[in-house]
């Protein structure tokens, strides 16, 4: 079965699995996992120059661990490919700094593989409340660490829109003491779902595993809670499970008020800048389905970029009307690469942005393979797309490429008028100019099916002697064609021919078969004119060149074989 | 100062530049006993994300001094890792391998008929709607009394006819 992908990032040493982006300290807090499976391909960045530490994901219950080990500041970025820990449903897990990065801030993905559900994906959130509102609902993102103080009585600012289609189940909360108590229920457009579960004050932790949610793309998501105590802290983790094979689902959202171009962690909740963490993502991963519900002023351009925010050709979605829309690009595709860090960036285009909230997709590519060879299929395909083998799925690596609808074929007579000169001065390189009798043929017999014809050239035999070629073609089958071929092969073989390279700078209006004027008087060539039979235009960092061959093409063994090995395939 | 500018196109479409410092070398080679021009290029990523978009198929301008002096698609990638980058080596080839993709009926026979004439019919017959020539007439070429195409390609059945009445041919740019 194939994996999800899950992320997160910490500034703190010892800080929590769930609650991404926050700078919490406290080491009892945790996420609950809502399925079982296996957590491996554990990837760490380090943006500190601090000394060196570990990073770990650990399995609170299960006591297991798994990590990069010795991340320092020559060292960012580690991926551990070989160490698994196992985890059942109702586990609680974080991620735990060692050694002494504690002013270190970090990133980190892995992989999840459910031993249930072929694609299921872990979503884990933590939530805390200050204030006793026993009717006064909170609401909380499915994705991230929340805080009732920073929006949590408003339901769109929890809101999530979901980047792609699936199904909702197993939801697990989980808190911290026996006194706390809360109802948690999966809500989809600001209704309730059939998806809930109540946490009593005598006991920890409670599941929904019977009920189940289909969401669509563009769906509004997140928790509702209620009949909370009067302080507590929960964890909640709930299962995700695409419709789209190997899809995993990265959900963020802002709600602080900027009028100014600015940034943010990509699967956090609330705050801006925290844009020198940035999120990592799994090397190779593809970035796409990108949507946004913003509440903005006149406009504003929203992206996923790198840290650096200079990269361009990223995810990225332009509101264009004033107040609240959602706006999506299901076409556009990023790959992202290991070690890199990535942003949501928001740039204003007048006014600023009340609220922002997003969701988008990832998919994981296959571990990579550094060296590989494709060769193009000839067929006539319409769409090419390439794949690679991904353990038990197969994900897409290559973009759709449509062919160009129309070609303009181009049919002419090649002017036997020269159409340039070449003067000593213009050479940079000269090959040996060759002359010698290997094509020459001034008796020519072309035999056909049925049909023979034999033409000669009387001023070349007189001077060179005979050379007899005979031409076999069955596809000839009348007298007129066959003089014809005949006629074609002795103008163009009937005198011997000098042959060799040049070497120029750079030009671009020439053309194969066309004739040009070579005059090197110091060599004994005076204004001859020759066909050009190839050229090739090279640039380097030494410049720009053409090379010329003219007259006939050197022997070329290798071309040889090319043309035998098409022949014989045709 | 020659300038000269790679534009790859794909479902996202990006430029190689000199100012990129990713490209060292570019050769462009057209030959009269190749039935179409081929390209080859170097490219080390530096960025760690470009290199996802040069595949098979994607299409290829080469651009010199704002000329575009190639037009084609990547036919071979070859991929290695040296030095901490991905470094790929990159073989195109030129449009007019469209021509090559198309394959004649058996015993597809033209009598008395200019070369031209035949050109413009076996691309109405077999390319119809990818392949146009309003350049060519019907009363180009030579009078071929009798000919005879088996199952070959077009770009075969062109140079053939190519033989005959020392005409060339080639697949123009899209958008001419």
């Amino acid at each position: 079965m194939a994996h999800s992908i899950s992320t997160g990032a910490s500034i703190n040493y010892g800080y929590p699995f769930a609650a991404m982006g926050h700078d919490r300290v406290s080491i009892s807090s945790y996420s609950v996992i809502p399925d079982d499976g296996t957590i491996s391909f554990f990837e760490a960045s380090v943006n500190s120059t601090a000394s060196t530490c570990d990073l770990y994901f650990e399995n609170v219950d299960g006591a297991e661990t798994a990590g990069v080990t010795g991340l320092h500041s020559t060292a960012q970025y580690k991926q551990n490919t070989s160490d698994t820990v196992s985890v059942s449903a109702g586990d609680r897990c974080r991620v735990v700094p060692a050694g002494s990065g504690s002013s270190s801030t970090f990133m980190w993905n892995y992989r999840f593989q459910s031993s249930n559900t072929n694609c299921a994906q872990v979503l884990c959130a933590y939530h805390r409340w200050r204030i006793l509102w026993w009717m006064t609902p909170h609401y909380a993102a499915i994705l991230g660490d929340m805080d009732s103080e920073i929006g949590g009585t408003s339901e769109v600012n929890m809101q999530r829109p979901m980047p792609t289609s699936g199904t909702f189940k197993n939801l697990y909360a989980d808190t911290d003491q026996l006194d706390d108590y809360a109802t948690v229920v999966l809500r989809v457009n600001g209704s309730d779902t059939a998806l809930t579960v109540t946490v009593q004050n005598d006991e920890y932790q409670k599941a929904d595993t019977t009920n189940e949610v289909h969401v669509d793309a563009g769906d509004l998501v997140n928790y509702k809670l209620t009949n909370l105590c009067s302080r507590g802290e929960i964890a909640l983790g709930i299962t995700f499970v695409p419709d789209t094979s190997g899809e995993s689902i990265m959900l963020g959202g802002t709600t602080e008020w900027r009028s100014y171009a600015d940034g943010n962690q990509l699967d956090n909740v609330y705050e801006w800048d925290w844009v020198d963490t940035g999120t990592l993502f799994p090397n190779l991963a593809r970035l796409q389905k990108f949507y946004t519900y913003a509440n903005v002023v006149n406009s504003a351009d929203f992206y996923i970029t790198k840290t650096d925010y200079v990269t361009t050709g990223m995810l990225h979605n332009a509101h264009t009307s004033a107040g609240q829309s959602l706006v999506s690009d299901t076409s556009s595709i990023y790959f992202c690469d290991s070690g890199d860090g990535y942003v949501f960036r928001f740039v204003p285009g007048g006014g600023g942005v009340y609220q922002v909230l997003w969701g988008f997709v990832v998919v994981t590519l296959s571990p990579q393979t550094f060296t590989e060879t494709v060769v193009c299929n000839d067929d006539s395909s319409v769409v090419q797309e390439l794949y690679r083998t991904l353990e038990e799925t197969i994900v897409s690596l290559a973009l759709m490429v449509k062919r160009a609808t129309e070609f303009p074929f181009h049919y002419f007579e090649v002017l036997d008028a020269s159409q340039f000169t070449i003067n000593e001065s213009d050479v940079l390189g000269l090959s040996s100019i060759t002359e010698d009798d290997s094509s020459l043929r001034n008796h020519v017999t072309v035999v056909g099916s049925s049909v023979s014809v034999t033409t000669t050239d009387s001023v070349s035999i007189n001077e060179y002697g005979t050379y007899t070629y005979k031409l076999t073609d069955d596809n000839i089958t009348t007298t007129a064609d066959a003089e014809l071929l005949a006629g074609r092969i002795l103008t163009e073989y009937s005198y011997p021919k000098k042959r060799g390279s040049i070497t120029i700078n750079g030009k671009l209006d020439i053309d194969v078969a066309e004739q040009f004027t070579l005059n090197l008087p110091n060599i004994g060539i005076t204004n001859e004119k020759f066909q050009i039979v190839q050229y090739a235009h090279n640039i380097t960092n030494a410049g720009f060149y053409t090379t010329i061959q003219f007259g006939a093409l050197d022997y070329d063994i290798a071309r040889e074989i090319a043309v035998l090995t098409r022949e014989v395939r045709e | 100062m020659t300038t000269w500018k790679i534009t790859v196109k794909g479902t996202i479409s990006f430029d190689i530049v000199p100012s990129d410092k990713t490209t060292e070398k570019i050769d462009i080679t057209s030959s009269i006993q190749q039935k179409f021009q081929t390209a080859s290029f170097d490219y080390t990523d530096k960025n760690k994300n470009r290199y996802s978009f040069l595949v098979v198929g994607n299409y290829i301008d080469i651009y010199i001094d704002n000329e575009i002096v190639f037009e084609g698609f990547i036919s071979q990638t070859q991929k290695s890792y040296v030095g901490g980058a991905i470094k790929m080596a990159v073989n195109c080839i030129g449009n007019t391998f469209e021509v090559e993709r198309y394959l004649t009926d058996a015993n597809k026979t033209y009598t008395n008929k200019k070369s031209g004439y035949i050109v413009k019919d076996l691309l109405d017959t077999y390319a119809p709607s990818t392949i146009t020539h309003t350049s060519v007439s019907s009363t180009d070429g030579a009078t071929i009394t009798s000919i005879v195409f088996n199952e070959i390609t077009l770009g075969s059945a062109f140079q053939r006819l190519a033989e005959l009445d020392g005409y060339r041919y080639y697949i123009g740019n899209r958008g001419e």
